[in-house]
């Protein structure tokens, strides 16, 4: 039985820090183990450093270092398995929340952007980071590695600006374009001269490299900018605007000349009560659009007064419109526009001349959920404005009428 | 790397008798065993013990015996106490309760396989 002294004891401790072992667990073990191996087996008066060289070889093929590395691998490899089991687990969770999301949205339900939302996290904080982690651990080749962090990184990104355009938010435009552009300029030419290199994947990255790119270009497109152009683009309504406005002012002017040329007396109580809420209901619609482009343009009211269509930006996101015009607010302004469809109807003539306001009502569907979701949904101030404008119109239009059959009659 | 993992593990497990391919994945099942049998081992110690009782068959070398020592203590299956000894330290492995569970499953689990195995194979047993 040998007796080891401290000088041994640290000159073995030193030899393993040495061969590359650096998990202080893994030292201690092997320490004691080497101690007790040569305090059993070494006689009293042997030879230590001898002993010793003889002995340490046992313990590797190559290098001590591979007990580290065994060790490494045991303790990744069964991460590997629950990585794998939580990438795959995250992966269906998110995408039945995004496609669920989806349906939600076209449908109007509520809670589509909770899912969306989440699903989106799920992907971008979890998945994508996940299966890029796995890839990079199958990896070995430095410049492998690098394109797969350069690839992820962007997919990331996409991933996030593409969630911004969703949901309208602001910012999304840029980190798409920024994303895309860096995959452009930067992942392709790098993978291509990678890929082109090897003759074995030569044809495999081409034909990737060209859906990257056809990819791109059609992402490039959703990040144009959000309005101004479109059917509903802010642009394209000045110049109805424009004539709507000029038309109703013509014609309310005609419709007080004409009022105002009858007889006051005469005029039945029930007319007289009609075209004092009509002028209250035009005087809401106007404080309303007031309002609104006012909240849009984040302004005061008193500024909203001066602008006319030349002045308005209008680019504001339909979430602004959505937010002014609650779905409370829509509420109010359809109660005031079927109480007066109802007096009109009610005046005497109505049914004969089949008066009736037509733009006011979206024919049958004139419950709260159509007229909110039909007018104000996700709708362009441009749009919303233009609605406020034609009820105007109706409103003076149909007074005309009314006005005509009245100047005849008294 | 699964692959290389299991060859490589393979390869470490020196074993003057049997065919490394046959030892493979006993290893964890011999060390539980030993844990479940006494209350706590050293490294040095559970080589040597199967060493002894298996009649110098079965030699575990330390770059096997670390290493899933190791990713056993990771996954909850052993705990360590560390008693100084001197200049140095000892790590004592002991089993937790999920891993004396783990222990009897492995071990019925194996015994199981050697009964297929007998059957599989038509080994008659040998009398006296």
């Amino acid at each position: 039985m040998y007796t080891l002294s401290d000088q041994q004891i640290d000159f073995i401790l030193n030899d393993i820090k040495i061969r590359g072992v650096e998990m202080e667990d893994l030292q201690l073990n092997l320490l004691d183990h080497i101690c007790c191996i040569i305090e059993c087996e070494l006689e009293q008066e042997g030879d230590f450093e001898d002993f010793y060289h003889k002995t340490i070889p046992k313990f590797f093929k190559k290098e001590l270092k591979e007990i580290e590395e065994e060790t490494k691998l045991l303790l990744t490899f069964k991460n590997y398995y629950a990585m794998k089991k939580t990438m795959n687990a995250v992966g269906i969770i998110a995408s039945i929340s995004i496609v669920l999301g989806a349906i939600f949205k076209f449908q109007h339900w509520a809670g589509a952007n909770i899912m969306m939302i989440s699903g989106v996290i799920l992907i971008t904080l979890v998945f994508l980071p996940l299966m890029f982690t796995l890839k990079l651990r199958e990896s070995t080749e430095k410049l492998d590695r690098t394109i797969l962090i350069l690839g992820g990184t962007i997919v990331i990104l996409i991933v996030i600006a593409l969630s911004f355009k969703l949901m309208h938010w602001p910012g999304g435009n840029s980190l798409l374009g920024i994303s895309i552009l860096s995959l452009l300029l930067l992942y392709v030419p790098i993978y291509l001269f990678t890929g082109l290199r090897n003759p074995a994947t030569k044809t495999n990255t081409l034909i990737n490299a060209i859906l990257i790119i056809a990819g791109s270009g059609l992402l490039m497109s959703l990040s144009t900018k959000d309005s101004g152009a479109g059917f509903y683009g802010f642009d394209n309504l000045r110049g109805i605007h424009e004539r709507l406005d000029k038309s109703t002012d013509i014609t309310a002017q005609h419709n007080a000349f004409i009022y105002n040329s009858l007889n006051t007396d005469s005029i039945p109580a029930d007319v007289k009560n009609y075209f004092s809420k009509c002028a209250e209901i035009e005087k809401y619609l106007e404080d309303l659009r007031i309002g609104l482009i006012a909240y849009s343009e984040k302004i005061s009211d008193a500024e909203a007064k001066k602008l006319n269509w030349e002045n308005i930006n209008g680019n504001g996101s339909p979430n602004i419109v959505m937010e002014y015009m609650t779905p409370e607010r829509t509420e109010e302004l359809k109660a005031k526009l079927t109480s007066l469809n109802t007096q009109l109807k009610n005046l005497k003539g109505a049914e004969e001349n089949k008066w009736s306001m037509h733009f006011l009502i979206n024919h049958e569907n004139f419950d709260n959920k159509s007229y909110f979701k039909d007018n104000f949904d996700h709708m362009q101030l441009g749009y919303v404005l233009q609605k406020f404008d034609e009820l105007k119109y109706e409103i003076v239009n149909t007074n005309s009428q009314v006005l005509n059959y009245y100047s005849a009659k008294l | 790397m699964i692959h290389n993992l299991q060859i490589h593990k393979t390869l470490m497990y020196i074993c003057p008798m049997y065919s490394s391919e046959l030892i493979k994945g006993t290893l964890k099942t011999i060390i539980l065993k030993l844990l479940s049998e006494n209350k706590e081992m050293y490294g040095y110690e559970i080589t040597q013990k199967v060493k002894d009782l298996t009649d110098n068959k079965i030699q575990i070398t330390e770059g096997a015996l670390y290493p899933t020592l190791h990713a056993l203590e990771n996954d909850g299956i052993v705990t360590t106490e560390i008693v100084n000894i001197g200049k140095r330290v000892r790590k004592y492995y002991k089993l937790t309760p999920k891993g004396k569970n783990s222990a009897t499953e492995k071990v019925t689990e194996f015994a199981d396989f050697i009964n297929t195995m007998k059957f599989l194979l038509d080994i008659k047993p040998q009398l006296g």
